[in-house]
């Protein structure tokens, strides 16, 4: 007898449809699986007969095969015992076939026959084609996100089994604990001072724009950057889903709700490996820290710590939005399009922010100027010093304005460039650039005088275009580039620090 | 018996391969030199008569033992081959009692036996010759002065010499440069000075290597002197050595910037041993470059603020005939002027800026920019400076 079931399974940051066929003949009793399953996979076998045996029904004594179509396809973890379960009591005789038509499922058993939750329900729910599905009852507000299926849920085999045959209802999931809200134990206003960091956070916000704080230890820079994801409004419904289903995916715990709603803030440690960061792994191709902040905001404190190897492969996603790890078996693209903001000390000492107060020699700035490659820091659109604040600002009461103020002003400008077919302005297409974002007379004399003498590239030009356009889009405006626009915008993108080594004749 | 006592190569040839020999300069050596010609000493040398070298120099015992291990190393030495390299790049030899030897430096309490040359050498009998030296960790002001002043002081005649290090010394040779460089394209003008430089290292190991070309200008146009020689590594032992030959050669000592401690204030107590007069150029109380400067200027040195203290200070000009320097540059208005005013002379952060005019960023970025277009400041790395002159 041959029982064909479907389920899914999890591959990078998709999932994948997965038919269990179920095959039960005569001979010496035996239990195989087949189609590239992994260790968690071929473990099932004892997970599956006992729970079956605890759910009180019999587990045929006769051979046993098990078919993960597609054969080629390599399947991990263990969301296939359910569908493997119900093959093998289809195949049997014990459950009518007509009682598990049209439904798919996925769910991880327990020796005592409980239904337990796996990493990676969304994405596989997302790619199940069948109008019911059955997921553990855990998961089931995970399962609604997909939205295009009837879910069912149950906590054993024996209520899946009852439900099916139509002896008792399915049970209720449990409640959904209602979504939480934006993070609010940090607010904008604890920041004392530090005018042109807050503005240029705002900016960030606002355009997307990736932002280098340099300064020295303890002037506040790994604070301003945990602000940051208290300023970027709610993400979309599809990003939403997007970024849901990459960290479900990930195996990361997904907020009260199941959706993930607010960017991610992903603050990986400078030890990280680059898979770790940048996604991979050899037998389970895994989203990396870039792929988890994917509309969201990825941190990297002590940018000088990072191996240069690390920091280089960032290149690439940086500028498409998409990270391609190819391994000799398969390639995938997992998305990465996220916010940078760095954190870096000037120099070896720290000290090194205003000239002339550093102690260190020249081969040591030069050195650890080198760490950070040239094309990797010309992807900063703003980069900004973060001194030491005076002492009557820190003795000072807060007199900045607070989290909520500033952004109402990035939701303005954020529905600004909307308009213009684009998520943020630091995404506007160099084509576009002339249309959406032309220059004051003012602004283009600015702008000639610096291209002429060589301080200003093609590139930069177009950089600071974009970064003008969300500076006038946060004032509310949606007329040319000024030249005050346009000069802050130089600023904001000037070397800070790094790159200022005196040099001669 | 050493490779080649052909008698055709020129007696500089040997005193190259001594200091090869013994780069240190031992005092014995400067002796023997006095006494026998190098030729001469070479062969007495590689033929291993110790004993009677040691008896001419009337040096201690232990000195013997130095000169009999030196014999067999210096059968190895191929002079013909050295002294090729060194015509190749143009490089002479002189030694006290040449007649090419420097005449400022024969009074000198403790002169350089032998000295290594690319240039000319006859450029340190001009008058007068100041000294410019100061700290490499140097903020823009004190590189922008030193500059602005050794190009002054050149179209003036004076001639500047400097260690060829980071930071001001550079700073005063690209000014040296720049001056000299413009008299040649314009009207001849013959009272220009040429650069000179004292370096640590032999005269193909280039150091600090950034200013490759600032050696390869000064060697070319002007003179290049060291003690090291050919190959010689810029080791930390030869700086304090070539800085008492910058100050033997020089009428003045010029301290633009320095820190309380460091190489500059070697300079300049050597040259107090000298009786040179020292000169400083003052600077921003907070800024910790010149925080030796002005302890100097305290102390005994002479306080320099433009060119026309330097003359005093070196007899060519007497006090009170100061004259007015000309502004080039468009007067700047409006927000602009607000902005520079604010600047002082100290660097300065767009947002320090923006605090003391209560200018918003914007304006204040662009009144930067205005001023750095028509030349009132500079920016490097973030930090915006009011220039001396465009």
């Amino acid at each position: 007898m041959l029982a064909t079931i479907p389920s899914a399974t999890v591959l990078g940051a998709d999932g994948r449809p997965v038919t269990v066929e179920v095959h039960v003949s005569n001979g010496l009793p035996c239990y195989t699986i087949v189609g590239l399953p992994d260790a968690a996979c071929r473990e099932s076998r004892d997970r599956v007969r006992a729970a079956v045996m605890s759910s009180g029904c019999p587990w045929p004594s006769r051979r046993v095969t098990v078919n993960l179509a597609p054969s080629g396809l390599r399947k991990g973890g263990s969301g296939l015992d359910l569908a493997i379960a119900i093959g093998v009591l289809v195949a049997t005789g014990e459950l009518p076939g007509e009682a598990v038509a049209d439904h798919a499922f996925v769910g991880e058993l327990g020796l005592d026959g409980g239904v337990r939750r796996v990493p990676g329900l969304v994405p596989m729910v997302d790619a199940i084609d069948t109008r019911f599905v059955v997921v553990p009852a855990a998961c089931a507000a995970e399962a609604e996100l997909v939205g295009r299926h009837h879910v069912r849920s149950a906590s054993t085999l024996r209520e899946v089994l009852d439900a099916l045959i139509g002896l008792d209802g399915w049970p209720d999931p449990p409640p959904a604990p209602p979504p939480e809200g934006p993070d609010r134990s940090v607010d904008l206003a604890e920041v004392r001072g530090q005018q042109m960091a807050r503005e240029a956070l705002e900016l960030s916000a606002a355009g997307g724009h990736h932002l280098l704080l340099i300064g020295p230890p303890g002037a506040g820079k790994t604070m301003l950057a945990r602000r940051l994801p208290g300023l970027l409004p709610a993400l979309w419904p599809a990003d939403a889903l997007e970024a849901t289903r990459i960290h479900s995916a990930a195996g990361l715990p997904l907020p009260a709700g199941g959706l993930v709603r607010h960017p991610p803030f992903r603050a990986p440690h400078h030890s990280a490996s680059a898979v770790s960061l940048i996604g991979g792994g050899s037998s389970w191709m895994r989203p990396g820290e870039i792929s988890c902040a994917h509309r969201g905001v990825l941190f990297l404190d002590e940018l000088g710590e990072f191996p240069v190897s690390v920091l280089d492969q960032l290149r690439q996603p940086l500028e498409e939005g998409v990270i391609r790890v190819s391994r000799a078996r398969e390639s995938i693209a997992f998305p990465a399009r996220f916010l940078l903001v760095a954190a870096m000390n000037p120099c070896p000492c720290g000290a090194g922010i205003a000239p002339g107060t550093c102690d260190c020699t020249e081969q040591a700035r030069a050195r650890y100027a080198r760490r950070l490659s040239g094309p990797l820091l010309d992807r900063f659109d703003l980069r900004v010093p973060v001194t030491l604040p005076e002492p009557s600002a820190v003795l000072g009461p807060p007199d900045g304005e607070c989290t909520d103020v500033v952004a109402a002003r990035v939701a303005v400008a954020r529905a600004i460039a909307a308009a213009r077919g684009v998520e943020c302005n630091a995404e506007l297409p160099a084509a576009e650039l002339d249309e959406w974002a032309p220059l004051t007379p003012g602004a283009r004399r600015l702008v000639s005088v610096r291209l002429e003498q060589g301080l200003l590239t093609a590139r930069g030009y177009d950089r600071v275009r974009r970064v003008a356009r969300t500076l006038v889009d946060l004032g509310g405006d949606d007329g040319p580039l000024d030249e005050a626009a346009v000069s802050l915008a130089l600023l904001l993108r000037a070397d800070v620090g790094l790159g200022s080594i005196p040099r001669a004749a | 018996m050493g490779t080649d006592r052909g008698h055709d190569l020129p007696p500089a040839a040997y005193v190259a391969g001594m200091v090869h020999l013994v780069p240190d300069h031992p005092d014995w050596l400067a002796c023997l030199l006095r006494q026998l010609t190098p030729a001469e000493l070479w062969g007495r040398l590689t033929a291993g008569d110790a004993e009677g070298l040691r008896a001419l120099a009337g040096a201690p015992a232990p000195v013997r033992q130095r000169l009999r291990l030196l014999a067999p190393r210096a059968a190895q030495v191929d002079l013909r081959a050295r002294w090729a390299r060194h015509e190749e790049l143009g490089v002479t030899v002189t030694w006290q009692g040449q007649v090419s030897y420097p005449v400022r430096l024969l009074d000198d309490p403790d002169p350089p036996p032998v000295l290594f040359a690319r240039g000319d050498l006859g450029l340190l009998g001009s008058s007068p010759l100041l000294a410019m030296i100061g700290t490499r960790r140097c903020t823009p002001y004190g590189r922008d002065v030193a500059r602005e002043l050794a190009d002054t002081l050149t179209r003036a005649g004076v001639h500047i010499v400097s260690g060829l290090a980071l930071g001001i010394d550079g700073a005063a040779h690209e000014g040296v440069l720049r001056a000299f460089r413009a008299s040649k394209c314009g009207a001849a003008s013959s009272a220009v000075a040429a650069p000179i430089g004292v370096v640590g290292s032999g005269l193909d190991r280039v150091y600090p290597r950034r200013h490759r070309s600032l050696w390869e200008a000064v060697g070319d146009l002007g003179l290049l002197l060291t003690e090291a020689p050919l190959g010689g590594a810029p080791e930390p032992w030869r700086f304090p050595e070539r800085n008492r030959i910058i100050a033997g050669l020089a009428d003045a000592v010029l301290v633009v910037e320095s820190h309380p401690a460091g190489g500059s204030m070697v300079t300049v107590r050597l040259a107090m041993d000298r009786d040179k007069p020292i000169l400083a150029v003052p600077g921003p109380i907070r800024s910790s470059a010149s925080r030796g400067t002005n302890r100097l200027i305290g102390d005994f040195a002479t306080l320099v603020q433009d060119e026309h203290d330097v003359f005093v200070a070196l007899g060519l000009a007497t006090s009170g005939q100061r004259g007015t320097p000309v502004e080039h540059r468009t007067a700047p208005l409006g927000a602009a002027s607000r902005v520079l005013d604010a600047l002082g002379w100290e660097p300065a952060s767009a947002e320090q800026l923006a605090v003391r005019t209560a200018l918003s960023l914007g304006d204040v970025a662009c009144s930067l920019y205005e001023l750095a277009a028509s030349g009132w400041v500079t920016d490097a790395g973030g930090w915006w400076q009011r220039c001396v002159a465009p």
